[in-house]
């Protein structure tokens, strides 16, 4: 269907139900377009996961008072801060194991991330 | 690797649904890496479960707690004491090693273990309330 817009100098007539692989060859060549557009998909997703772990991490960092790197080394080398942490949070390894794993996670996502910038 | 974790994830969870009540868990999985949380009670005491799979190894942490207060942890984060029984004066030298250890009433004592599963710690339960209670009289005299 088209809709014909009035004009006393010209008539442009617009398709207003165009099928997706019509919209692709009207950016470009569509195979070229179509891996483009899955490489900015691929990049929202990983972005989205980064920001999810990141949120999760900062939770901890707020809660902890540092970055899990610091506070593993208190924990693994400091009986002071050992005793202060089982004394005031005597279940922060339930919160340490998830720790390093959203860490990791959020590693794993960025290099991710990095991959598909390359890619564009 | 995803299809395993998820059966062996699904099998702490029935279990867990079947020995504990008031149950709480959450869970995440991919192709690389996996989170499993599991909080409920059973008789007088809460139970709290927390692991992760990955490239860097199986974290637990297995708590029994009546309250706020810890009466049993198995876990095997590397904490100071725990690495101290496990590799003496060069401890420092293995901060990313993982250290299966348990935790005395109030964290008051550390001791070496095997490492424990979910399904292990769930299946014992009544058996670790059992020692709990046995070392309460104890203490009582």
């Amino acid at each position: 269907m088209a809709v014909q817009v009035p004009s006393q100098t010209m008539q442009i007539a617009f398709p207003m139900n165009q099928t997706v692989s019509e919209i692709l060859q009207i950016l470009g060549e569509p195979d070229r377009v179509a891996a483009r557009a899955l490489r900015h998909y691929l990049l929202d997703v990983c972005l989205q996961r980064l920001e999810q772990a990141r949120q999760q991490i900062d939770r901890y960092e707020q809660k902890y008072g540092s970055d899990y790197g610091t506070f593993n080394r208190h924990v693994g080398t400091d009986e002071t801060f050992l005793e202060a942490m089982n004394s005031a949070h005597p279940l922060w390894e339930v919160d340490a194991i998830e720790w390093a794993y959203r860490v990791e996670e959020e590693e794993a996502w960025r290099n991710r991330s990095e991959t598909v910038l390359r890619a564009l | 690797m995803a299809e395993s974790l998820r059966d062996r994830f699904a099998r702490i969870v029935d279990l867990a649904r079947a020995t504990l009540h008031e149950i709480q868990s959450s869970q995440e999985i991919d192709a690389e890496r996996a989170i499993l949380s599991i909080e409920g009670e059973r008789l007088l005491y809460r139970i709290v479960l927390k692991e992760t799979i990955s490239a860097k190894g199986r974290r637990y942490a297995y708590y029994i707690l009546r309250g706020e207060r810890v009466l049993l942890g198995l876990d095997n984060h590397p904490d100071r004491q725990a690495l101290r029984l496990r590799f003496g004066a060069a401890f420092a030298e293995h901060l990313a090693d993982l250290i299966p250890h348990q935790h005395s009433a109030d964290k008051t004592s550390v001791s070496l273990t095997p490492p424990w599963t979910a399904m292990q710690f769930l299946n014992e339960l009544d058996v670790l309330f059992a020692d709990l209670i046995d070392e309460d009289e104890r203490r009582e005299g």
